[in-house]
């Protein structure tokens, strides 16, 4: 979620707006971001809990993801735990102006009517140095620790109910920070935050078994409490929709879908709008999303046990410069059973 | 049982739309004005066009007067429109305090040449001067021509390796001076400056100093300031008295913990220049030259001999 400060700093509301804690996997995220209404979501949870009931048999899984390399997430984890030392203040400042790099590691277990998985990292950094002449770098750093445990079943022949239990724990920066204050202050100039929470997410899917099998989910997320609010990274529970439709074409399946998610605390923007889509063809998987700044493309490949994917991001800044795209690559390993 | 699951969906439906309206309808945070001028300026300054940055923060000032957010973006313009790239140069402000330039020497004795110093063969002053060669024979007396000597190479020495920092900033052309001039004017005018703002200006100044020194000194064989004339370079460096106070003043503000320290830096820099200044005028021009040359002679390992 879109820090509200950031809407009134310089700098900060220069960072590509899909910010916050979320630290989704290979192929959400090549989808957009859009997988309320999705079936085929194989690397993650379910991004509703309703939608465990159409889940065929029972996976177990570890992945681990990285985009854009661990370098920018080593220097994350050295922000958020000890004072800035002068390497770190070059490479935001000088070297590396323009960060934008996620890591997560994840054990999941999905069952037909029962999920749950620990991600003991996820980590997001963007960064982003503007004025040249009177350098002001604007940074979000988070690192997050999460237990998720979800319950779905039928309610009916055509709706389905589920609820997550989120239990999360996380430190972050979202500060701007002038090149000439970390020259001039000596000790901690960069203010980690830590914050503990828990929320309980319900969601619902109407399904219509059809040869097109159109879902839609309408869920609630962040509904819950944490134990320090922050304005720079705000909790208040929101709604999410998705609709979603799957067709077998040829030997394969196609699916699509497309989630809006509807903030409290500001307008609905077109960053709130994804569209993503998958072609699973035996032991591949194609996918496929955009939204307002982002556009991916990739595939996932599993033989037996094992889980390879890569995806190649376009990511469009709210730029400095005209035409200002950044080229991302998404990895991922994995492990099932 | 249909009838109630379609009912639940119909309520579902409308709450749903009703929240979607309803999120539409929040105020949002839409950034200010002043920001959003600010934050064009700024995208323009990062995209190379300087001038229409510049222009719309003249025009953001004019409505803003007092506003010292509006104040420093506009400084940073103004540095811009002199051609300066802050971060490829911002650490030589920090090696400037931090390092060389103000680092006490163990040769760094308070200078009184018009005295007679003990004679440098005493067993106490050994290890440090084991390396002095003699200079060639001044019309004083032995004693005082090799304290001179000594005070001549302490002096000299800092007066290099500040001169040596000074070289590392930009060049600025004379038409880029009166830019970084007002970007230094502007900076003045800050009702609340934060140390951040004290660094900046700081860097500023010692950019224009710089600048100048290099700018007199350097001649088309060689570098600055090795080459340069050093009877100048002591003009050119009183000339800077009343610029070097206000880096110095402007130091302070930045590093208030080392305030102290700072002070004594500026001291000692202005106490060194005054008394080669004394020798000058003591030994004359030509014969103070010929000291500098014998000094590189015997001293290979003084920072122009080592250039």
């Amino acid at each position: 979620m879109r820090g509200a400060m950031a809407q009134g700093s310089l700098v900060l509301s220069e960072l590509p707006p899909q910010f916050g804690s979320d630290s989704p996997s290979l192929s959400v995220l090549t989808m957009g971001g859009s997988c309320l209404a999705q079936m085929d979501v194989l690397d993650d949870l379910p991004c509703a809990a309703s939608m465990l009931a159409l889940e065929r048999k029972p996976r177990f899984f570890t992945t681990v993801h990285l985009k854009n390399g661990y370098e920018a997430l080593t220097l994350t984890n050295s922000l958020l735990n000890r004072p800035m030392a002068r390497s770190d203040f070059e490479s935001l400042f000088i070297e590396k102006n323009q960060l934008n790099s996620m890591g997560n590691i994840k054990i999941s277990f999905v069952g037909s009517h029962f999920a749950a998985q620990f991600a003991p990292y996820q980590a997001r950094v963007q960064s982003v140095v503007r004025n040249s002449s009177y350098p002001v770098l604007g940074l979000h750093a988070i690192n997050e620790k999460r237990l998720s445990l979800l319950w779905g079943t039928t309610w009916t022949k055509r709706v389905l109910v589920g609820a997550q239990l989120k239990v999360f724990q996380r430190q972050f920066i979202h500060q701007e920070v002038e090149l000439f204050q970390a020259v001039s202050h000596s000790g901690a100039l960069l203010q980690p935050r830590e914050q503990s929470g828990v929320a309980l997410e319900p969601s619902l899917t109407w399904w219509i078994p059809s040869s097109w099998n159109w879902r839609w989910t309408l869920a609630v997320e962040d509904l819950g409490s944490v134990n320090k609010k922050y304005l720079e990274l705000p909790f208040n529970p929101f709604f999410k929709t998705g609709l979603g439709a799957s067709v077998p074409v040829g030997l394969g399946r196609i699916e699509w879908g497309v989630d809006l998610k509807m903030p409290q605390e500001r307008a609905l923007a077109l960053n709130d709008f994804t569209l993503g889509t998958s072609y699973r063809l035996g032991a591949l998987q194609f996918m496929g999303g955009v939204n307002a700044s982002e556009l991916s493309g990739g595939f996932r490949f599993m033989l037996r046990n094992l889980e390879l994917g890569v995806s190649y991001q376009t990511t469009r800044w709210p730029s400095g410069r005209e035409n200002d795209y950044q080229q991302s690559i998404l990895t991922q390993a994995g492990m099932g059973f | 049982m249909q009838a109630t699951n379609s009912n639940f969906l119909f309520y579902v439906l409308l709450l749903s739309l009703l929240l979607f309206l309803n999120s539409g309808c929040h105020p949002s945070l839409v950034m200010d004005p002043k920001k959003e001028t600010l934050t064009k300026s700024m995208k323009l300054l990062d995209q190379g066009r300087v001038e229409e940055s510049t222009l719309l923060l003249e025009n953001l000032h004019e409505k803003y007067p007092e506003d010292d957010e509006v104040r420093v973006v506009l400084a940073s313009a103004y540095a811009a429109m002199a051609g300066l790239k802050i971060t490829s140069y911002y650490d030589v402000l920090y090696d400037l305090y931090y390092r060389k330039a103000f680092s006490p020497s163990k040769k760094d004795t308070p200078l009184s040449p018009l005295n007679s110093r003990p004679n440098t063969n005493s067993s106490s002053n050994s290890n440090s001067n084991s390396n002095e060669k003699p200079l060639p024979p001044s019309t004083s007396s032995s004693s005082s021509s090799s304290s001179s000597a000594r005070h001549l190479r302490e002096s000299f020495r800092l007066g290099l390796l500040f001169s040596e920092a000074l070289s590392k900033f930009p060049t600025l052309s004379e038409e880029h001076e009166i830019y970084a001039r007002q970007a230094i004017e502007l900076l003045e005018t800050l009702q609340k400056p934060t140390r951040a703002h004290h660094s900046y200006r700081a860097l500023l100044r010692a950019t224009l100093i710089g600048a100048r020194l290099s700018r007199r000194f350097s001649n088309s064989n060689g570098n600055f300031p090795c080459d340069s004339n050093p009877l100048e370079m002591l003009e050119r460096l009183t000339e800077s008295d009343e610029e070097l106070a206000l880096l110095f003043r402007d130091l302070k503000r930045a590093f208030p913990k080392d305030k102290s320290k700072i002070e004594e830096h500026h001291e000692r820099l202005h106490h060194h220049v005054t008394q080669l200044q004394s020798l000058i005028e003591k030994q004359g021009p030509l014969l103070f030259q010929d000291s500098l040359k014998a000094l590189y002679n015997a001293e290979p390992d003084t920072v122009c001999g080592a250039l």
